[in-house]
């Protein structure tokens, strides 16, 4: 395990969760976070720290728990053992969600997309933007500036059954973005895509990721396709993350 | 590639058509002819009067009221105890589902004996006692049918409130489609109104008209156009329930991910109190009460003024019977008196049994059963309960052909009021220590068990046969025909027939299927059990199908076709490769039609070969015996209903599939 990696976050936490919450602090904090359900081990002590505006790979074996990890930090399985941190605030702690996920700021890209499958794709934006307190007369064109940021512009009534692979994650993709996340995790968003359409994500990816200042975590099996878009690639392994490389380091 | 055998499938057709569509045919052929003989206007004006449509609206309206209460309560004991982190949230799943299981005469017995209220408003909410499980499991199984990725994904967005907005309209089709069933059961059942509104202020149901309209004046075509509004009916609710039972049953693909259960916080005890309660009312309260009953418990703890107007025949509400005395007072009545009580009343009801039933058989135009066959056994001390067609000599409709002032009527009345004098004539001034009061609870619990099963043994074993059959029989005709629903291309059509029998009122059945099978060619079956095994068969073939239709639609279809492409036949298919990964359904609709045959009694209650079951057993007893043997004997019933799940529960891992 990459020690520097590790004393970074475990330190960052320590700061959050003594409320000292701030500029320079990092984006996500996780610190040795094992979480088991039903007695079945699922993560065994992860610790690594992103940076705000960084777009982070994570990689690892199938089952090494890369998608659990990622719940995570999105608050919606608590770890059994570790903490979580997000900007410096405590988020989790063993057995606890201190930060319920609604609030955490956190949007998530499921592996398939997970769409609903009962709503058109203004209805899937529409019914976001609902939750999240905007008025009804900002959301029809906050709707339309969403599909236009994610290449979804005419999609407006598709169902999720009618769209293609690629459609249906640029329409998850949208849906984890309208709720104005300051971290974005990406569950293997390029899985079911085609050679082009996944060229295609990723460079929308990193567009969006700079004009929004996302924080990105992106989760693949195979970096060497999305490693021109990241900057840094984290792998996951039994026991903990390594840092396979380390392009643009920040400061603590 | 995957399609089902034809030659089975005709097999499965044609049995469809002679168990299920054979009685109906009986029965609605003389109502064309009637018809077309009087002239269809001058026919249906003569039928449908201001007052049988008056009826058939309070029937729906009985039947909305029941099915929504079903949905106000069964939506959210399904979800909580499918989804949520409630404590107990099994066993809670578990109990839940007894209220469906048990027969509605005991809920009607057990309730109006707690609670003063009658008339449509207590048929009403013991109808949605008895039907909300339904509505709970299609709620459970929908929200349990949600990938927990589509449920995070709203979590994200507002926590729960939005998890449970986006999941209301996936799940909405699936409580739909319970509150269809529920309302059709309700809409049908004839038992529990007509006990209901017996023992208090008398009201009609829909149900009760086609019975009385079957053996008034012995019309079967009569009896079959006053069916025919109730059928289009209970279509009107079936035909949706089928869409949406489909529309709520979303195929789970292999990347499923079920969800985790959702926490509650410090609500989850207001929510277990909640479920609790609803298991407590349509479980627990009865099967307690009836056990209370079954120990003299009214006589050894009551005040001696509880109601006894469910239990007692002719009673009317709200009567009070003091305790009896003597060894009667501690539940313990000398066995002379049973017998002396047991035979005066048995004598009754043979006799009031012997001339309805004659009577029936007659005015159905058939050979009235051989001496000797199981039309109902001899009378028997302790329940006195000689099975009688229409014994109940109240204002029930069960009993509306009698003449009040017949030897039959008399002699039932006679019987009563010696009853109650021998009851009133001995009032313990002192019913001794509660210890001594305890165990002797428990030495009349043991003895009201002992009679129960010493008297009855017959009847259970008859039920339990005749549903094992039914369920066997019932299985494999289901399997080919829910396939065949599954994978064909006109599979809906044939959902849709198969639940046309189950949209015909019980009592129409029943009086289909003595039409059908009560004929010189076919004597042996009407005389036999057999008749009552494929009366169940067809009416119950439903449920089994659209289960089993369902599971096997939920079973890959590649793995038929590479079966196929091996070279397997399509009958060998069907029993090597679908069939091994269908067995938690198909063990739950064995059940299915194994609880339902046993728990029927409307259609059961005119074939006379049927006389011999459990649940008629009931049904007289409650009329013509003493409250113990009553209650021990519901309670055999109950346990024999429940056994096939607790078995299960105790050896399986899997949950057993019966939901249609």
């Amino acid at each position: 395990m990459d020690m520097q990696v590790e004393s970074r976050a475990a330190s960052a936490v320590s700061a959050g969760s003594t409320g000292s919450a701030g500029s320079g602090a990092p984006a996500v904090q996780a610190v040795d976070v094992s979480v088991s359900v039903g007695g079945r081990t699922l993560l065994t002590g992860a610790t690594l720290a992103l940076w705000p505006g960084e777009h982070v790979l994570l990689v690892g074996a199938s089952g090494s728990g890369k998608t659990t990890l990622l719940r995570a930090i999105a608050g919606l399985v608590a770890p059994t053992r570790g903490r979580i941190a997000l900007f410096g605030r405590a988020a989790s702690e063993p057995g606890r969600v201190l930060i319920p996920p609604a609030e955490r700021s956190v949007g998530l890209l499921f592996q398939g997309a997970a769409l609903w499958p009962h709503m058109s794709a203004r209805g899937t934006l529409d019914f976001v933007l609902a939750r999240r307190g905007v008025a009804r007369a900002a959301r029809k064109a906050r709707v339309g500036e969403l599909l236009e940021l994610c290449d979804l512009a005419g999609f407006e009534e598709r169902r999720a059954a009618t769209l293609s692979g690629g459609e249906a994650q640029r329409l998850g993709l949208a849906r984890a973005l309208a709720a104005e996340p300051e971290v974005l995790l990406l569950d293997e968003p390029l899985g079911p895509l085609d050679a082009p359409r996944r060229a295609g994500l990723l460079d929308r990816l990193q567009t969006l990721q700079r004009r929004l200042g996302l924080t990105v975590l992106h989760v693949t099996h195979d970096p060497d396709e999305a490693r021109r878009v990241a900057d840094r690639v984290l792998t996951l392994e039994a026991g903990g993350v390594t840092e396979l490389a380390q392009e643009a380091p920040r400061p603590c | 590639m995957s399609r089902s055998s034809t030659p089975l499938l005709c097999a499965a057709l044609a049995a469809l058509a002679l168990f299920g569509f054979g009685p109906l045919a009986s029965v609605v052929s003389p109502f064309l002819r009637d018809a077309f003989t009087a002239g269809p206007s001058m026919f249906l004006m003569d039928v449908y009067d201001a007052r049988t449509l008056g009826l058939l609206s309070k029937t729906a309206l009985l039947g909305l009221s029941a099915a929504g209460l079903a949905v106000l309560v069964g939506a959210p004991f399904g979800f909580l105890v499918a989804r949520t982190d409630v404590p107990g949230a099994g066993f809670l799943r578990a109990a839940g589902i007894v209220p469906l299981i048990l027969p509605p005469l005991v809920l009607a017995m057990t309730w109006t004996m707690l609670v003063p209220l009658r008339g449509p408003v207590m048929t009403a909410l013991l109808l949605a006692l008895a039907t909300f499980p339904l509505v709970a499991l299609f709620t459970a199984r929908a929200f349990e049918q949600i990938d927990a990725r589509r449920e995070e994904a709203a979590l994200l967005v507002g926590g729960l409130p939005a998890a449970l907005r986006m999941e209301l309209p996936l799940v909405l089709p699936s409580v739909l489609a319970g509150a269809c069933l529920a309302f059709v059961f309700a809409v049908n059942d004839f038992s529990l109104a007509d006990y209901v509104s017996s023992v208090g202020k008398k009201f009609g149901v829909y149900a009760t008209e086609v019975f009385t309209a079957s053996k008034v004046d012995g019309n079967q075509g009569r009896a079959a156009a006053i069916a025919a509004p109730l059928v289009g009916l209970s279509l009107l609710a079936l035909i949706p329930a089928l869409t949406l039972r489909r529309r709520g049953s979303a195929v789970v693909a292999g990347d499923f991910q079920r969800p985790a259960p959702l926490r509650l916080g410090r609500g989850r005890w207001a929510a277990f109190g909640f479920c609790a309660l609803l298991v407590t009312l349509g479980a627990l309260v009865p099967i307690a009460r009836l056990a209370f009953e079954a120990g003299g418990g009214s006589r050894l703890f009551g005040s001696g003024s509880i109601r006894r107007a469910a239990w007692t025949q002719g009673g009317g509400a709200a009567q009070v019977v003091p305790p009896p005395a003597g060894p009667a007072a501690l539940g313990a009545p000398t066995e002379q008196a049973i017998v002396d009580s047991a035979e005066r009343r048995a004598a009754v009801a043979a006799a009031a049994s012997a001339a309805a039933r004659a009577a029936t058989v007659r005015q159905l135009g058939g050979v009235a059963p051989a001496a000797g066959a199981p039309t109902g056994a001899a009378p028997a001390a302790g329940d006195s309960g000689a099975p009688t067609t229409f014994p109940k000599p109240s204002n029930s409709a069960a009993v509306g052909s009698f003449k009040r002032d017949s030897p039959e009527a008399v002699a039932a009345a006679a019987a009563t009021a010696a009853a109650e004098a021998e009851a009133a004539a001995g009032k313990p001034k002192d019913r001794g220590p509660l210890g001594q009061r305890l165990a002797q609870f428990g030495r009349n619990l043991r003895g009201s068990f002992a009679r129960a099963l010493e008297l009855s043994r017959g009847s259970l074993i008859s039920s339990i046969v005749f549903g094992a059959l039914a369920a066997t029989l019932a299985v494999p005709l289901a399997l080919i025909l829910g396939h065949a629903a599954a994978r064909r291309r006109r599979g809906r059509l044939m959902e849709l027939l198969v639940v046309i029998p189950l949209a015909a009122p019980a009592i129409l059945f029943g009086i289909g299927a003595i039409a059908l099978w009560n004929h010189d060619l076919t004597a042996r079956i009407y005389e036999s059990g057999a008749i009552v095994v494929l009366l169940y068969v067809g009416r119950f073939l439903a449920f089994p199908t659209l289960a089993l239709s369902r599971a096997a639609a939920s079973v890959d279809e590649r793995l038929e076709e590479s079966a196929a492409l091996a070279g397997t036949s399509a009958s060998r298919r069907l029993f090597s490769i679908v069939t091994p990964a269908l067995w938690p359904s198909l063990v739950g609709a064995w059940t299915m039609v194994f609880v339902l045959s046993i728990r029927e009694l409307d259609a059961a209650i005119l074939v006379p070969a049927a006389n011999d079951t459990v649940l008629f057993r009931v049904f007289n007893a409650v009329h013509f015996g003493r409250d113990d043997f009553v209650s021990a004997l519901c309670l055999l019933v109950v346990f024999v209903l429940l056994l096939p799940g607790l078995l299960w529960s105790l050896f399986a891992r899997k949950r057993m599939e019966f939901l249609p």
